[in-house]
């Protein structure tokens, strides 16, 4: 991913020029960032990071991208909403990498990987689909066995869309979850991660939470 | 041909440590196939190829998932890499 970006270093012009809109939109119609403890949250995350959260629309990677406003958001994205090679080209600029659901695409996870150990941000929508209703019941392991492989942290976050265009947008983000912390194995097993999914599945749901009782 | 024991010995391990009794993985021969005989499901295949990578240093493509039906064939690509 470096190299290429050396090679061409406006391989990621479209989600630069949207992180430069967003920056001055963003002291008018900030959203709210909320820490899950209920304060506010101000901290800065660095170095290899997955955030995860619930999907309720396409709107998510925006409002995700504008939470994370001062780093460069990269997200997974699959091969179906790429539909023609524009498409493709535009949404590969603003940071998407696409994944085939259909298969194990260990393409996309080694990128993925590659791109965490390189100290990028990834953001995953670990439900492995969009549910409009805000719910979170269940998640896929694809996210913990990428930070396991990639050896970073996972940030949970929780939103839901605006009643009202003139609502403020609200995100609850969560502590690091360490799963290289909890699973010191070479080689984590099937139960392993679904342990670990369960534990992030509680992690996301304190968020969703959190999102229910603020104001 | 000992070499390809070899290998299947440490894939048995291997597999052992990663499926935790979860699938059959006990008696793997070169004819063992990965979906029907052991139960991998995509996710279990990932699981795999990312352990074996892992361990004898090989990377997977998507396109050898395709043709990775038996043990044979996943100890034809560690060899071939070797």
């Amino acid at each position: 991913m470096q190299n290429k970006e050396r090679k061409n270093p406006f391989r990621f012009l479209p989600m630069d020029a949207g992180r430069l809109v967003c920056s001055v939109l963003m002291p008018i119609y900030r959203h709210k960032r909320i820490h899950v403890s209920g304060g506010k949250y101000t901290k800065r995350l660095k170095g290899g990071v997955i955030v995860v959260s619930n999907h309720t629309g396409f709107s998510d990677p925006f409002l995700i991208g504008t939470t994370f406003w001062y780093r460069r958001v990269f997200f997974l994205a699959a091969k179906e909403v790429m539909r023609n090679k524009l498409v493709e080209v535009l949404l590969k600029g603003m940071g998407c990498i696409k994944i085939d659901r259909d298969i194990s695409d260990i393409n996309a996870i080694r990128k993925c990987v590659d791109l965490l150990k390189s100290g990028k941000l990834l953001s995953m929508f670990p439900q492995g689909g969009i549910t409009a209703n805000g719910e979170v019941d269940k998640i896929k392991s694809g996210a913990i066995l990428i930070s396991m492989q990639a050896g970073v942290p996972i940030v949970p976050a929780y939103t839901l869309k605006r009643k009202h265009w003139w609502n403020r947008q609200k995100v609850v983000i969560g502590d690091e979850f360490n799963c290289r912390e909890k699973c010191n194995k070479r080689f984590p097993s099937v139960s392993d991660i679904a342990v670990l999914s369960e534990q992030l599945l509680e992690k996301m749901e304190e968020c969703k939470k959190v999102y229910e009782q603020s104001k | 041909m000992s070499n390809q024991n070899n290998i299947i010995e440490r894939l048995t391990e291997l597999f052992n440590s990663v499926f935790e009794g979860e699938l059959k993985v006990d008696s793997l021969t070169e004819e063992t196939r990965l979906i029907e005989d052991i139960g991998m499901n995509s996710i279990g295949l990932l699981y795999m190829a990312m352990a074996v990578e892992e361990e004898f240093g090989v990377r997977f493509t998507n396109e050898d998932f395709v043709s990775l039906r038996t043990i044979g064939d996943v100890v034809k690509k560690i060899e071939a890499n070797i």
